[in-house]
């Protein structure tokens, strides 16, 4: 074997040893994410009996609610009102006859009777009645279990509303809202 | 200058000796020195945690491996995480990493892969010859997240998937 061959042949070796005995690695990251949305749910556990407008008497509306949200959130509030243009409460047929907003009030807890649009809260342009301010300071207090509701009332009564009205069935809608800010 | 010192008897007809011995240095360099391995993936959207598993998503990693001669090596790519995901301050609830999985297994996997406690294996390529001087491999894999608390706060969760590739 002459001295050409001999360097080939260890060239070759060496390559192959080099390579198979070699270990490298490398690395490289990539971000991972993931969201959950926020959700609040608010319900009344029973409607409103109707109410004889012969002989007024307050009622107490029960509400439960529920929900999840950000941590940057800070409070959650629970409120209700009368939509002035799709909530007011109306007669059959031909009658004309309203029973609006500015005669529902509502009482919270000791608190005095008040027009039920009477308040700010909620985000609520038109007002609202503030019912109650949950805090919120811990995962605990941002994520309330649909198991375990927040229980909250508001009294409900009508007030002023015209001797003259014509005798008929008012239907309306009460809108409870739970906002997180 | 270090001079070389060929036995007299040796037959260098058409290669010269310095080139020899310059060229048998530089191969036995090369595997030692010159490899590089870079790894770069695709971006994951985010997941939304609308159902459990989540939806589906694909990752793709590109692997290029480098610098070595005549042989690529055996390449190994794998992934892993070292924390959980986790959710902005104030949120002490966060998504495990065994809840990330990798063609519908944990990333956390109680093996060793790529040198590394826990990795997930996403492929292996077998050792070749190869005179292509660099050699790329593209491999996908699937990614979701499954088993996560269902009491999680509505938040961003957000983690760090390591993706490494060993060349032996």
């Amino acid at each position: 074997m002459n001295f050409k061959n001999v360097m080939l042949t260890i060239l070759l070796v060496a390559v192959a040893l080099g390579a198979a005995n070699a270990q490298s690695s490398g690395t490289s990251t990539t971000p991972i994410v993931a969201t959950k949305a926020e959700s609040l749910t608010i319900t009344a556990n029973a409607p409103l009996a109707t109410y004889n407008l012969g002989a007024l008497a307050a009622q107490t509306l029960n509400i439960s609610s529920y929900w999840n949200v950000n941590p940057a959130k800070a409070n959650v509030t629970i409120c209700v009102y009368m939509d002035p243009t799709t909530g007011v409460m109306k007669g059959t047929g031909t009658n004309a006859s309203v029973i609006d907003q500015t005669m529902v009030q509502t009482k919270v807890g000791a608190g005095a009777w008040a027009n039920i649009n009477a308040g700010t809260a909620c985000g609520v342009a038109g007002g609202a009645t503030l019912i109650n301010t949950y805090p919120l300071t811990t995962t605990a207090t941002r994520n309330i279990p649909s198991t375990s509701p927040k229980a909250d009332s508001v009294q409900v009564q009508l007030n002023g509303v015209p001797a003259t009205y014509e005798a008929d069935t008012y239907t309306g809608t009460l809108t409870l809202i739970a906002y997180a800010l | 200058m270090q001079s070389l010192d060929f036995p007299a008897s040796c037959e260098v007809e058409s290669v010269p000796r310095i080139f020899v011995f310059v060229l048998l240095v530089v191969a036995v360099a090369l595997p030692a020195m010159g490899q590089t391995l870079s790894l770069s993936a695709s971006s994951l959207s985010t997941f939304p945690l609308t159902s459990d598993p989540t939806t589906t998503q694909t990752l793709t990693v590109t692997t290029n491996v480098g610098g070595f001669f005549l042989v690529i090596p055996q390449t190994t790519v794998c992934a892993y995480m070292t924390a959980n995901m986790a959710g902005k301050p104030g949120n002490t609830g966060s998504i495990p990493d065994t809840s990330v999985q990798m063609n519908s297994t944990s990333i956390v996997t109680g093996s060793t892969n790529c040198g590394v406690a826990t990795a997930y294996q996403i492929a292996n390529h077998a050792g070749a010859f190869c005179f292509c001087g660099t050699k790329t491999y593209t491999d996908s894999v699937t990614v979701r997240i499954a088993g996560y608390p269902t009491t999680l706060e509505a938040d961003t969760y957000t983690g760090t998937i390591t993706l490494i590739a060993t060349a032996q």
